[in-house]
Formats: structure tokens, C-alpha cells, sequence
């Protein structure tokens, strides 16, 4: 989403500037103000984000190939065939059904497990060590453990359950067992960033409420939830991004499968591009999905504007 | 421009002579002078470049261990040859990488390619064509080989790869499983098994023996189920495309037969999906379906076990194979001695591959899989007959190892063997899928035409 980031050129820079020095060059302002500073970043600024996204625009309109070769221009042809696209559209929905069990669930144990990491009097230090660590496996690793942990016969949990759970077998149970592994895998993060929160509340809120009377639910709901707020509100914006690009580990796990029930849109659009050499396709479809992500931060941004204007008006 | 160099290429399997060696390093020598003087090449490129060869390939396993070993023994017979492997990893980055390299006329001088893949890697634009006569120089000519491989490799009238190997779809048994359930012939091998039915009681019987399914096959995977498809559909005597590859020429009848036996190897249990394979087979797991190479980690666990093609269950003998090819990827103005040392590579690999055979593919090359000492393997001897009736994928450009066919189509396969659409739904998804590739214009272009 940096894409949507403003220009870095200083900004306000060109208004003031000219009337203290009118004989420099407006290129020669910029670098007198810090852009020497930011030219370094300004490099792959352009090279690894701006270029790549014009020059996918460009695949986009042209029946590219992995090779570069034989290449023809057909306009929106690729987006035609996007917009019909059944595979698309389902993998799509497979991503979003992901985002949503997935984003509440990691918001709710993050903050369980922060509380429990705050309020516990013994072996702090290995609590937080135990909730975080997982998120420090790379996607193989934590993909060939839950591989093992999900396996039908020899598995653990079928084995602790004395039962045949088709975990992977059919496609509702393998949604929910993606999010399951996850969320084991991915929520020591937002765990961290909720314990740093509860550990900036000052204690003479609690203290107060506690004289005033307030029970241990009270001053839950009427302290800790509203001071995590703002925490809250990243984690969900993190989360959904996140999610929405979620890719290796269903595909390492499960392939996408069964009945590509699980297939996220990423795993469809490389698919396309690299299993079957189509890159302008691809692009067109990274293109619909760019647009469909941005459209949600936008949502969300606006959400969080008009919340904020609310609560000014209140006041 | 002679081809001195190939003429003195040892013999195929004994260990060359030290003058042969000699010679064939001494005529090399002359070769690059020679087409360097010729060629009026520039001093630098004698002097660097010429003899030396880059070679991708994708082996990182245990047959990775082994093509390294060759490649010693190449180094060690042409000291003239500076051979440089790279070892890429497998799959789509291994193809993505080697169509970059081909399409910018800097590609290795040889390179690895699956047989499947062929059709749609531009053969003519990406690939450059063999040589056959610096082969048959070598001693390497299409005799030698399976004429359906050979001609699979050929299009257009050029060779475009030289067959290394097949790797067929294999069917591991436990002897300790089989053994009880009176399956195995007094020389402890599995006995021909014809027809679903006779099948279906003989899975029946390791059942008992074991306790557990007696089948280790995993439906849940598209390209697992392609394989298994291809195999069993070419039994019945279908082929799923026209033979040039552009039209659909599934018989519905006959592809539903195929999916409904595959749905009901899941449906009563005989084969659990979702199973690691190795886990099963080594816990004591009576038969299990999947390609040639599992025999590597079978062996590692230290099993007692057999390996052979596909049963004959629809009629006609035939059981699914895939082939590593040796390539040239194209290169602008490949010719002169490094053009020569590749051809001596690819010739001397095909023509020394029975080490590569022990690393479980089944070697290409037809007086290897006769040699005596390929014979004394077991069990990799056992399923050789897989040469002569190998299924391969059809030869479109959405064909091949890990290609859009196997991921599309095989999904719809997996699909109807776990049962949650009908062998008729499948076959009509199927049939929907393959029209809309067929549709799809092939990315690279059409191949011969550079």
C-alpha cells in the first residue's frame, strides 16, 4: 500500500522557499532542503515500486509472456477476460471469507493472551516468549508442522481426538484449518503490540475506578478496551492487509485445495503468471485486486475520519 | 570444421583409455583452434569462453547428488571441458528463469527440461535445436531409444531434447504386506493384477493383513490425481487431445469410468486422502501410487518393498511417465567448440546414465536399460517395462510437470475422487476446462517459427 503514499518531496517546500531565494532553481530548493537526504530512497523508490507498477500496467494491456517474446497489444482484452473470469471472482471470495474469520479471531486472542501475559504474576519472561515465538518461523517450517499436526491417520490432533477430523479434507474444515494455523503462527505479533499498550495505561486510572467501586469487568470495559483503542484499530488495518495477501502457507499446506476451496487470489494470479507463462493476465488480475485493497483502506480510512469528527463534535 | 572431438568419445561404458582420453582431449584441442582460426574469432573467446559449458539443472535431491557424481566423471574423462552445474530449484522458477534466459539469447549452453514442457517452450524461439549428427558422432542416434520418446522430444522435424529418462507413475508394495495376502510369485515379486475388480480384492486382502488402508494414494492433490488419471484413462485406449495437440478428444464414457473408480478408491477407504506418503508406507502401509522417485526414501527407511507400473485395470497396459530431457536453450549464434562441448555433454550423460538409474528414474537410453548391471537393480529393473508403455501428457503448451493442466484440470479430478461432485460433473468441468486452455493462445507463440 505504500503506492498510495504521497510524493516524499518536502512538503510546503516550494511555497516558502521562493521568496527567500528567487535565483535557485526549483530542483536546487528540493536539494538544498534534505534531498540528498531522501534521494537514496527515492532510487528504489522508483526503481523497485514506481517502475514495477507502470511497467505492470503497461503487461497489463499486452498479451505478455514470462519470455518477453511475441508480445501483442490488445487493449483491455486481458480485463475482459477478468471481469468473466469464475476462478478469479471464487479465489477472491476465498481471500476475503479468510480475512474475515481470520481478523476478528486475531484481535480477540491477541488481547486475551496480552491480558493474561500482563496480569500474571510468575514467569512473565516466558509467557510473552511462548506466545511470540512462533511468529519467528518462516512460512515452510510453520506449513510442514501443521502438515503433520492436520494428517489424517498419524496426525496429533486426530490422534489426541480418537477421531477422523477431515482437516484438510473438505473445504470448510480447511478454511477454518488455515486460519487456525495462522492464527497460532501470526498472532504473537499483534500480541506484542497489545501488551505494549496495556503496559502504557497509568495505574492510577484502575486505582481510581477501584475506589469509585468499579469491579474487575468494569474497569476491563471501561478503561482497557477504550485505552487499546487506538492499538485496536492498527492491528485491524495490519491485519486485513495481511490477510488479503495471504498466500504461502495455504499453498504450502494444502495447495489451495481441496477443490481449490481454499486457493487465495494471490496463489490464482501466479497461477496464471508463472505456472502458465501469462504475464499480462496476471497483471490485469493484480491490477482488479490492487484496486479492490485500496478500496478497502480507503473505507477504512474514512471510517476512522468520520469516527474521529464524531467524537470532536461531542465533545 | 571437423568433429574430431566426438569421433574419439569413448566407449559407452567401460572406462575410456588413457591415449583415447588423450586423443579426445588433444582433438578438442584442435577443434577450438580450428574454429577459432575459421570462425576469425576474437582472441579473447579462444582463450575463455569456448570449451566452457554452463548447465542448468533442477536436480537438488538425491538425484542431485548423483548428476553432480557424473559431472566429476565428465570433468575427470574431458579435461578440456569446464563444465559449470547450477543447480536451480525445481518447478515454475526453474522455468521462469530458463525462458528469461532463452528469450534474451544468453542461456546456458545446456540446460534440463521436463518432455511435457516441451510443446510450450517455444522450440525454435526458446530452444535451440540438437545436432543429430554431432549425436550419431557420438554415438547416439534414435535407434537407441523408444521411438515414441524420441519423437515426442522431435517437432518439426528437429530434435529439441535428448531423453535422459523417464519417470513413470509407480506402484510401491510392502512384501511384508503381500506376502500373507498371497500376492507375491515364488521370486517375492507382485502378481499380475487385470482389471478393477482383481484389484480391488487384492487391496482387500492387505487389509486384512495390515488392519489399517491398504492404500497409499493421495486424491487431495491435483497433480497426484493427473497422474493417476493419465495412466488409467490410457488404458482404456482414449487420449484426452487430438494427437497434434489442438483439439479435445476426451471420451466422456470412458473418462467417467476412470473417475468413478478413482472416487471409490476413496469413498470404501482404500486409500485415506490427505496422507503423507512416506508416513503411511513406513508404518507398515500396503500399496502406494505415486512416481518412481519415492523409491530413494522407501529405501532410506530400510523397507522390504517391490516396485512396478501401474496394474493393466481398463484393458490396455499403460501407466503415466514423464521425461527429463537435455535441452539447448537458445543462445544467439550458438556454433563452434562450446556448441561441440555441449553436444559431447548431453551425449556422454544419456550414454552413461546407469548410475543416474540407481537414483530410481528409468534411464532413456535403450542399451543402458539393458546392461546387465541396470538388470541387477532392484527394484528400479522391475519397473522398466514402463519404457514401453508410457503415457505422457499431450503435447500442448499447457502440458507438462507442474503446468496449468496439471493445477486446472487436476483440481476437478481430485474433485470427483473425494466425492464431492459426480464423475459426469467432473468430466463436463473438465471438458469446460481443457476447451477454455485450448482457447488461450499459447504465451510463447508457436515454437518453430523464429
Amino acid at each position: 500500500m505504500t503506492a498510495l503514499a504521497p510524493a516524499p518531496a518536502p512538503p510546503g517546500a516550494p511555497e516558502t522557499a521562493p521568496a527567500r531565494r528567487p535565483g535557485r532553481s526549483r530542483l536546487g530548493r528540493i536539494m538544498q532542503h534534505g534531498g540528498w537526504f531522501v534521494a537514496p530512497f527515492l532510487v528504489f523508490y522508483g526503481v523497485f515500486l514506481v517502475w514495477p507498477l507502470v511497467s505492470g500496467l503497461w503487461y497489463s494491456l499486452n498479451e505478455t509472456n514470462l519470455a518477453g517474446i511475441n508480445t501483442e497489444f490488445i487493449g483491455l482484452d486481458n480485463y475482459r477476460e477478468a471481469l468473466n473470469d469464475d476462478q478469479l471472482w471464487d479465489s477472491l471470495g476465498n481471500t476475503l471469507t479468510f480475512t474475515a474469520m481470520l481478523t476478528p479471531l486475531i484481535v480477540a486472542v491477541a488481547f486475551g493472551l496480552a491480558l493474561l501475559a500482563h496480569n500474571i504474576k510468575h514467569g512473565k519472561w516466558f509467557w510473552r516468549l511462548a506466545f511470540f515465538a512462533p511468529f519467528l518461523l518462516p512460512s515452510a517450517v510453520l506449513a510442514d508442522l501443521w502438515r503433520w499436526l492436520y494428517e489424517p491417520d498419524y496426525g496429533l490432533f486426530n490422534n489426541a481426538l480418537n477421531e477422523r477430523v477431515p482437516w484438510l479434507l473438505e473445504g470448510d474444515w480447511a478454511m477454518f484449518s488455515m486460519v487456525l494455523a495462522t492464527l497460532w503462527w501470526t498472532v504473537g505479533f499483534s500480541f506484542l503490540l497489545y501488551l505494549a499498550a496495556l503496559q502504557a495505561i497509568p495505574d492510577h486510572l484502575y486505582e481510581a475506578a477501584a475506589l469509585d467501586g468499579a469491579g474487575p469487568w468494569q474497569r476491563m470495559w471501561h478503561i482497557t478496551v477504550p485505552m487499546v483503542r487506538n492499538i485496536t484499530g492498527l492491528i485491524v488495518v495490519l491485519q486485513i492487509l495481511a490477510s488479503l495477501q495471504v498466500f504461502d502457507q495455504i499453498f504450502l499446506i494444502n495447495e489451495g485445495g481441496p477443490n481449490n476451496e481454499t486457493r487465495p487470489v494471490v496463489q490464482y494470479i501466479i497461477q496464471q503468471g508463472f505456472t502458465g507463462y501469462r504475464i499480462g493476465y496476471a497483471s490485469a488480475l493484480s491490477y482488479i485486486v490492487f484496486v479492490l485493497i485500496v478500496a478497502v483502506t480507503l473505507v477504512r480510512l474514512w471510517l476512522v475520519r468520520k469516527r474521529t469528527d464524531e467524537k470532536g463534535e461531542t465533545r | 570444421m571437423t568433429h574430431a572431438s566426438l569421433r574419439s568419445l569413448p566407449p559407452p561404458l567401460g572406462r575410456p583409455s588413457r591415449r583415447g582420453l588423450l586423443r579426445g582431449a588433444a582433438g578438442l584441442g584442435a577443434a577450438v583452434a580450428l574454429g577459432g582460426s575459421a570462425a576469425c574469432g576474437s582472441a579473447a573467446s579462444l582463450a575463455g569462453g569456448d570449451r566452457r559449458i554452463q548447465f542448468w539443472n533442477l536436480f537438488s535431491g538425491g538425484d542431485g547428488a548423483n548428476m553432480r557424481g557424473m559431472l566429476d566423471r565428465f570433468r575427470a574423462e574431458f579435461p578440456g571441458i569446464e563444465v559449470e552445474d547450477t543447480t536451480l530449484a525445481w518447478g515454475d522458477r526453474y522455468y521462469t528463469k530458463l525462458a528469461m534466459a532463452g528469450a534474451g539469447g544468453r542461456a546456458p549452453d545446456v540446460g534440463i527440461l521436463h518432455l511435457g514442457r516441451l510443446a510450450g517452450f517455444a522450440p525454435g524461439r526458446l530452444l535451440d535445436p540438437i545436432d543429430t549428427g554431432l549425436l550419431a558422432e557420438a554415438g547416439v542416434r534414435r535407434e537407441d531409444f523408444n521411438a515414441t520418446l524420441w519423437d515426442r522430444a522431435t517437432i518439426g522435424g528437429e530434435l529439441y531434447g535428448l531423453p535422459l529418462d523417464i519417470h513413470p507413475s509407480t506402484m510401491f508394495y510392502n512384501r511384508a504386506a503381500c506376502e500373507p495376502a498371497g500376492l507375491l510369485d515364488a521370486e517375492g515379486r507382485l502378481t499380475e493384477l487385470n482389471g478393477t475388480e482383481q484389484f480391488l480384492d487384492a487391496l482387500d486382502a492387505v487389509r486384512e493383513v495390515i488392519g489399517q488402508s491398504p492404500l497409499g494414494w493421495n486424491a487431495l492433490m491435483p497433480g497426484e490425481c493427473w497422474w493417476t488419471f493419465v495412466g488409467l484413462y490410457a488404458q482404456t485406449g482414449g487420449s484426452i487431445l487430438s494427437e497434434d495437440g489442438t483439439e479435445l478428444a476426451l471420451d466422456d464414457d470412458r473418462a467417467e469410468e476412470v473417475l468413478a473408480f478413482m472416487a471409490r478408491l476413496v469413498a470404501d477407504e482404500y486409500a485415506i486422502p490427505g496422507q503423507d506418503l512416506v508416513g503411511y508406507f513406513v508404518n507398515g502401509g500396503g500399496f502406494v501410487l505415486f512416481g518412481n522417485w519415492l523409491l530413494v526414501d522407501f529405501r532410506t527407511a530400510g523397507l522390504d518393498f517391490g516396485a512396478r507400473p501401474y496394474p493393466t485395470l481398463f484393458g490396455t497396459p499403460a501407466t503415466q511417465a514423464e521425461s527429463h530431457i537435455l535441452v539447448l536453450p537458445h543462445q544467439e549464434g550458438r556454433s563452434g567448440a562450446a556448441d561441440e562441448a555441449a553436444h559431447t555433454l548431453i551425449a556422454w550423460l544419456v550414454r552413461n546414465s546407469l548410475s543416474w538409474a540407481e537414483a530410481s528414474h528409468v534411464p532413456a537410453y535403450l542399451p543402458i536399460l539393458e546392461h546387465p548391471d541396470y538388470l541387477a537393480m532392484e527394484p528400479q529393473s522391475e519397473y522398466r517395462g514402463a519404457m514401453d508403455i508410457a503415457a505422457f501428457d499431450p503435447p500442448a503448451w499447457f502440458c507438462g510437470t507442474s503446468s496449468r493442466v496439471q493445477a486446472d484440470v487436476g483440481v476437478h479430478l481430485s474433485a470427483a475422487a473425494m466425492g464431492s461432485v459426480t464423475p459426469a460433473e467432473a468430466v463436463r468441468d473438465i471438458r469446460a476446462t481443457l476447451r477454455s486452455l485450448l482457447d488461450t493462445r499459447n504465451p510463447f507463440g508457436e515454437g518453430t517459427a523464429s
